[in-house]
């Protein structure tokens, strides 16, 4: 293979790769929370009380991080498809809203109201309550 | 943040204090941007919303972070180039439901006024609505759609990426709203 002939395939190839590497990119899915590092491991009540507080300002530290959160479950919902927990703490009116990973609904089906769980999710910031989507449930403690 | 807290502050007390309000925590919302290089999706199910049923008024708070979109590249354009989520985390909506009944059981079909604002740029918009009562469940459910204009927003999109994102954005909504206790 002459010089030329070389270089072809080299360009050729640093082509394709180039075009693999921008496929993937854009067409790259939302990654699993499983894996994501932990930014803080708290509690509905110290999340809760800082969003009632005014220590608001302290969660943006945590926006589109993941973080994990032990609290009591006070309902399951089920919209467009998509599940959400909703964890309480009696202390506050405001709730924490997990809307979960599409690969949890087996964990979901055992769910009952009052258990105590620990939650894995992407916090995305707080209306009146605070919201996390891509939540996965790590553990499930019943009363 | 203090923005933030005013916004809902308002949400919650610009409704008169001594009638009945409604609330919906998981509002849903999706737009759909239609072109002829991609049609782009994204839905947000955790909007809040809250309604009275007696004045008509209606007000509405999205978390931008909170839309879920197919690709995580469509995300980060989103939130990071479009609507520039740091900046202004939240949208929103004032408005008064024209002509409504509040006591009749039937769907009704109204027209909606109010002002929405995104990215600190507040628009008169009017769109038409549906909701249906439930007396037994005292409940209402309340959806439509409403078509935006991507530039009235100053939503900057590159040159390159213009042919894939619609001027014109169709945006659905569905509230169910249950009653609220202050």
């Amino acid at each position: 293979m002459n010089f030329k002939k070389k270089m072809v395939v080299m360009v050729f190839a640093v082509l394709v790769a180039l075009g693999t590497l921008v496929y993937n990119i854009a067409t790259k899915t939302t990654s699993d929370t499983l894996t994501a590092e932990v930014h803080w491991n708290t509690t509905s009540g110290e999340l809760l009380q800082k969003i009632s507080g005014n220590n608001a300002d302290e969660l943006n530290d945590y926006l589109e991080k993941a973080i994990v959160i032990t609290g009591e479950l006070e309902n399951v919902s089920k919209i467009n498809g998509e599940k959400t927990l909703l964890l309480k703490n009696d202390g506050f009116k405001a709730k924490i809203l997990c809307e979960l990973q599409k690969n949890q609904s087996d964990e979901v089906a055992i769910l009952k109201v009052g258990d105590t769980l620990k939650i894995k999710g992407i916090y995305k910031g707080h209306l009146l309550d605070a919201i996390l989507l891509n939540c996965i449930i790590l553990e499930r403690n019943q009363p | 943040m203090i923005k933030n807290l005013f916004l809902v502050f308002t949400l919650i007390f610009i409704l008169k204090a001594n009638e009945q309000k409604f609330i919906a925590r998981q509002g849903q919302i999706t737009f759909f941007s239609y072109t002829t290089v991609e049609n782009i999706e994204a839905t947000n199910n955790q909007v809040l919303s809250i309604f009275n049923p007696e004045s008509s008024e209606i007000a509405v708070s999205i978390l931008m972070r909170a839309f879920n979109f197919e690709k995580a590249l469509m995300h980060e354009h989103f939130n990071e180039s479009y609507v520039e989520s740091d900046l202004f985390p939240q949208a929103t909506f004032e408005g008064t439901i024209i002509n409504f009944d509040a006591k009749s059981e039937a769907i009704q079909t109204r027209l909606v006024k109010g002002n929405f604002t995104l990215k600190d740029i507040t628009k008169e918009i009017e769109f038409k609505a549906q909701i249906a009562r439930n007396k037994k469940q005292n409940s209402y459910i309340i959806t439509g759609k409403i078509k935006l204009q991507r530039d009235d927003y100053n939503i900057k999109v590159p040159a390159m990426l213009r042919p894939n994102i619609a001027k014109n954005i169709e945006v659905s909504f569905n509230f169910q709203y249950e009653p609220y206790e202050d």
